[in-house]
């Protein structure tokens, strides 16, 4: 894993306000950029549909119990590939594949991360692991100060 | 289907996280009380395991290891390693001999 100094990244938010960042997921044929929706309600790492996961040859590491939405717990299988992010390289990602539609970002990936969402001019602002303390962007404060 | 990945022999499923969840019954005890909500990844063949912070972290380590091995994982504490609110289990993927899997029910 390279890794040299650190960044403040950009992710989107698009009309629903729903995340979205982009991020290079590979495996052991391909590598991918792709946009992922990050979502708090999953656990995981990153979870890929199959359409995305089949081409990138990812490895199949291990099996593991999952919940899923509607309280069923079934056993899945996961699988390893490599996340580009920043100033992160090739970094070993732990990876479920479901037959959905979108790719997730789940905690998992994000622990150390700070994100700093602004709905009302849809900014998202993502800073590595190692970066001070988040700081309110200083129109923020103005604006709640009364 | 073969087996696209030749190197990882066809396992079955429902029996290896049977296996896989009695030697983590044998360990379960001491892991709840020195590692609780780490994740670990367990191999009932060689009653090894490592604990990582993450899911990644202990796959890793324990792919160091055995490079060509299928590991169980389990998030220490919890009835299962991952939740996910946005997905149902009619999402799961159906085709599992994919991976060279069999699955039993």
């Amino acid at each position: 894993m390279r890794r040299e100094g650190y960044m403040v990244l950009a992710g989107h938010i698009d009309e629903r306000n729903q995340l979205w960042v982009t991020i290079t997921v590979g495996g052991a044929t391909q590598k991918q950029t792709i946009q992922a929706l990050i979502d708090t309600g999953f656990t995981g790492e990153l979870s890929l549909p199959l359409h995305v996961a089949i081409p990138l040859g990812l490895q199949l590491t291990a099996a593991t119990k999952v919940t899923f939405a509607n309280g069923k717990e079934s056993e899945e299988m996961l699988f390893t590939g490599t996340l580009d992010w920043g100033t992160t390289a090739s970094r070993p990602v732990t990876i479920n594949v479901f037959n959905s539609d979108t790719p997730l970002v789940g905690g998992g990936l994000l622990q150390g991360y700070v994100l700093l969402v602004d709905f009302d001019k849809k900014r998202l602002i993502i800073k590595e692991p190692g970066i001070d303390e988040p700081s309110v962007p200083p129109e923020v404060k103005k604006k709640s100060k009364k | 289907m073969s087996n696209p990945n030749p190197q990882q022999p066809p396992i079955n499923l429902e029996d290896f996280s049977k296996k896989s969840l009695e030697f983590y019954e044998q360990i379960k005890k001491k892991l709840e009380k020195e590692a609780m909500s780490k994740y670990v990844a367990v191999d009932h063949e060689t009653s090894n395991y490592w604990l990582g912070e993450t899911a990644s972290d202990a796959l890793s380590k324990a792919k160091a290891e055995f490079p060509q091995k299928i590991f169980y994982l389990i998030q220490v504490g919890s009835p299962t390693s991952f939740s996910i609110q946005s997905i149902t289990s009619g999402s799961a993927l159906e085709k599992r001999g994919l991976y060279g899997f069999s699955w039993t029910h």
